[in-house]
């Protein structure tokens, strides 16, 4: 018997990580299913409802068994008892689970990593900002994690897909179902190109109770936990309270005093959470390398484009206010900032147009 | 007695050759129209009996067969009412023709023996001339339509007895004299004006092109930034029918039965808003006795969709193929008909379900998720066939108080009118009168680019990650945009301006 199959045979009681971890401090996982059927002191200490499961699992052959099964279908397990299992977790406020359940790579789990959260009604500025913020992170050779989730979550994760970076999805489930189903081919692209874990055995569905614990995870994993977006009752804030408990840095992107989607994040400001205005507001606060902007070389500009770039430089602005502001025609215009645009010196905003 | 009568019908915007053959023999006193009639041509016993009767002539008592030939087309409409009562007159010897054959008749009967006018003359007495038919009688209200086209001489009466004196002695009338259609060319005077819209630069400049080069047009903006204004005061703007063009149009709206009897030709080019709570059928024509829809109606002119989500899913899809082939074809049980469909689609939509995102002095309150549900409603394919797209957003008040003059409708429809007679030189071998409906073959030959216009559209593609599917219509508009321009070939700087109107490729990412 070695540990990784006791550790299975112990995630298999159903019993909280609280209540195991508390008996993992008094009794190795060897002792426990040596002593579990004489010991009063031990029966007394999991309680009768846990014992009976401990019980009936308690055939080696069996475990083999599901170990057989679950490999099968293609996921792996990483105990604590291995050492490839994320060291971030093992913190003693992190309350870790003895296993997770994985699929894709593992090794990124101790790379620099920061988790992007928010809700799943998110706003448009909400996408916009966490699209942002994964992209300029993964340029930073930071690895995003987060939950999964429609909204905020999903967006993080798809930015950072499309960049080439690097991702790992925290499931409230198990891995033979993907939740929800409108992300599951998200789940499978990150499958491929980063990790998608889970402490849930991979027959579990998600309940209301297993997202929080879940959510203890995304913090633990991550050296700070940005929040772009929540409502007052947001998921993410209960994510951001578990990064303060885990003594992570907690980050939130502020919004309008008058958007209830903002209403989360401006409080967690409020209460002593770093606001983010950039990604590195996020890398300075973690002493993470910040990229060097590659000085471009001088802009050759042509005539047209040397009026329009003057004009960007007060700010962003519209076609409308371009041909009102200078004295070009409409056409010039539209010509010339498309022109820029491909060239990559000013991007397009929503309707408006804005040195890059 | 037997006599036989040449008149026409309907098929699609095409007319065909229809022998009225009346005989009248013993028997018991009844009339049967044989030859496929519907019910408006099996009803025209009772109303030729009694304007027979009402013009002062007398109805045979007889047993009276009347054969519309060819037998195995379906007839519809009165227009044979004047034909079968001539024929019955003629058979019953009470008057006596030699020439009678020469003519091709048509008409409606009313019971006191007034003709009343005919839908689809026009086509008509197109397809009349290409028959051989030279002399033709018509109802006095359809007599303008008929009077714009040579090699046929036109004859149109008011009343059945003045038809019957004519055909006595057709020598001693002359045809009606021939119109011209340009004296029917008259300034329009419109409520809108270009000049009446403040701000909106970059609408108005696409606007021109669009109307220049008969480009399909999508703005973009949120409500009341004056998306439908602009749209209304594309008329204004929009070049000079050619004559082709004119007949064509009038055609169909002459099958439809909404032609002007007093112009009797169409001379400014057709503006439809059919409302999204229409039919299928209403846009692309159809019906038991199919009539031409919206997009047939909008032949050589515009069809303005407002809201276009709005629309039902499905009405949208049917408009692919007309977009495509600029004809629609309808297929029914009974026959089926091909409508020309050659319109500009100029649509206006919500940039989300509240109409604010992208939106400077409103904040949106859609999630992602609700824009893309909103976006998918339009289809990859049909967002395809709409070469320009334009963000309108709102115009600030300073804008809507400027004394600043702005160009009025004339200058711009002068520009317009110049780039688009460049286009109708170029294509005259052709058959088309646009640069939007240059085929793969004359895009190739046409639009062909210097070696920065091809790197600067290779770039952009990789940039701003546009489908391959873009690459024509930038070339097309690239095309109107350089002949506005009065250049030869297209510069750099015409690519780039049209790629500026591709704003919804961009956005998918």
């Amino acid at each position: 018997m070695n540990d990784n199959k006791l550790y299975f045979w112990l995630s298999l009681c159903g019993m909280s990580d609280k209540r195991l971890n508390a008996l993992l401090e008094i009794c190795s996982p060897a002792e426990i299913w040596e002593e579990l059927p004489k010991s009063e002191k031990l029966r007394e200490f999991i309680g009768d409802k846990h014992i009976d499961k401990l019980m009936r699992f308690r055939y080696e052959h069996f475990l083999d068994e599901e170990l057989v099964k679950i490999g099968a279908k293609g996921i792996r397990i990483v105990t604590r008892a291995d050492n490839a299992f994320p060291k971030r977790l093992l913190n003693k406020e992190v309350c870790p689970p003895v296993l997770l359940y994985y699929k894709g790579d593992l090794s990124i789990v101790d790379t620099d990593c920061v988790a992007i959260v928010g809700t799943r009604a998110c706003s448009h500025y909400g996408r916009e900002v966490a699209e942002m913020l994964a992209r300029d992170l993964v340029t930073a050779g930071v690895t995003i994690v987060s939950g999964l989730a429609t909204g905020i979550d999903g967006y993080a994760h798809a930015e950072t897909l499309a960049c080439g970076g690097r991702t790992i999805a925290v499931l409230g489930g198990g891995l033979d179902n993907i939740t929800p189903v409108s992300n599951a081919r998200l789940g499978e692209e990150i499958e491929y190109s980063g990790l998608i874990m889970t402490q849930y055995h991979p027959s579990a569905s998600p309940t209301k109770y297993t997202f929080p614990e879940r959510n203890r995870i995304i913090s633990g994993l991550s050296l700070g936990t940005v929040v772009v977006e929540a409502g007052e009752k947001s998921g993410a804030l209960i994510t951001a309270d578990f990064a303060l408990e885990q003594g992570r840095e907690v980050f939130a992107v502020p919004g309008n005093i008058t958007s209830s989607k903002s209403k989360g994040t401006n409080r967690l400001i409020c209460e002593g959470a770093k606001p983010v205005t950039c990604a590195n507001d996020i890398l300075e606060e973690l002493r993470l390398n910040i990229p060097k902007k590659e000085k471009s070389a001088a802009l050759s500009l042509d005539f047209f484009e040397q009026k329009i770039y003057t004009l960007l430089q007060d700010g962003d602005k519209s076609i409308e206010e371009l041909v009102e502001m200078s004295d070009l025609r409409a056409s010039e215009i539209n010509a010339t900032v498309t022109g820029m645009e491909i060239k990559g010196i000013i991007v397009k905003r929503a309707g408006t147009y804005g040195i890059r | 007695m037997l006599s036989k009568i040449n008149s026409f019908g309907l098929d699609g915007i095409k007319g065909y050759g229809v022998t009225v053959e009346i005989d009248i023999g013993a028997g018991l006193p009844a009339v049967d129209v044989v030859g496929l009639p519907d019910a408006a041509v099996k009803e025209s016993k009772e109303r030729v009996r009694s304007a027979i009767r009402n013009s002062g002539f007398m109805f045979s008592p007889k047993k009276i067969t009347v054969n519309l030939s060819p037998a195995d087309t379906k007839k519809t409409g009165a227009m044979y009412d004047l034909p079968i009562a001539l024929g019955m007159l003629y058979a019953t010897e009470q008057f006596t023709c030699e020439s009678l054959n020469e003519f091709g008749i048509l008409g409606e009967l009313s019971l006191d023996g007034r003709i009343k006018s005919v839908r689809g003359i026009l086509p008509i007495i197109i397809s009349a001339l290409d028959l051989g038919c030279k002399k033709i009688v018509i109802p006095k209200a359809n007599v303008n339509e008929a009077s714009y086209i040579d090699g046929i001489d036109v004859y149109a009466f008011d009343t059945l007895r003045e038809v019957v004196d004519f055909l006595r002695d057709p020598s001693k009338h002359t045809p009606y004299p021939k119109l011209d259609i340009n004296k029917f060319r008259e300034e329009r005077n419109y409520s809108e004006d270009f000049s009446l819209v403040k701000g909106q630069y970059a609408a108005k400049r696409a606007m021109e092109i669009a109307a220049a080069g008969g480009h399909n047009i999508l703005m973009i903006g949120p409500p009341g930034g004056g998306k439908t204004m602009l749209a209304r005061c594309l008329p204004t703007i929009l070049p000079d029918l050619t004559i082709p063009e004119a007949l064509e149009t009038t055609k169909i709206h002459s099958v439809a039965g909404l032609l002007d009897d007093k112009k009797g030709i169409i001379l400014t080019r057709p503006f439809r808003a059919p409302h999204h709570t229409g039919s299928k059928i209403a846009l692309t024509g159809g019906g038991v006795n199919a009539r031409p829809g919206e997009i047939s109606l909008a032949h050589n002119g515009v069809l303005f969709m407002d809201e276009l989500p709005e629309y039902p899913r499905d009405t949208l899809e049917i408009l692919r193929q007309p977009l495509e082939d600029n004809v629609i074809t309808i297929a029914r049980a009974q026959r089926t008909v091909e409508y020309p469909a050659n319109f500009m689609l100029v649509a206006s939509m919500n940039p989300c379900p509240c109409g604010n995102y992208g939106s400077k002095t409103h904040e949106c309150t859609c999630t992602p998720a609700q824009i893309s549900k909103y976006m998918s409603k339009l289809s990859g394919p049909l967002m395809d066939r709409i070469d320009i797209h334009i963000e309108v957003d709102n115009v600030t008040y300073g804008d809507l108080s400027s004394k600043e003059r702005t160009e009025t409708s004339a200058e711009i429809k002068a520009r317009v009118n110049e780039a688009r007679s460049i286009q109708l030189e170029r294509f005259k071998e052709q058959g088309i009168y646009s640069n939007s409906r240059m085929n793969n073959r004359l895009v190739s030959e046409y639009c062909k680019l210097d070696d920065e216009s091809e790197r600067i559209l290779k770039i952009s593609f990789e940039r701003l990650g546009m489908s391959a599917r873009a690459y024509n219509r930038i070339l097309k508009v690239a095309r109107t945009i350089a002949d506005l321009d009065g250049k030869e070939n297209i510069l750099p700087i015409h690519i780039t301006e049209a790629i500026g109107y591709r704003s919804l490729d961009r956005r998918v990412r």
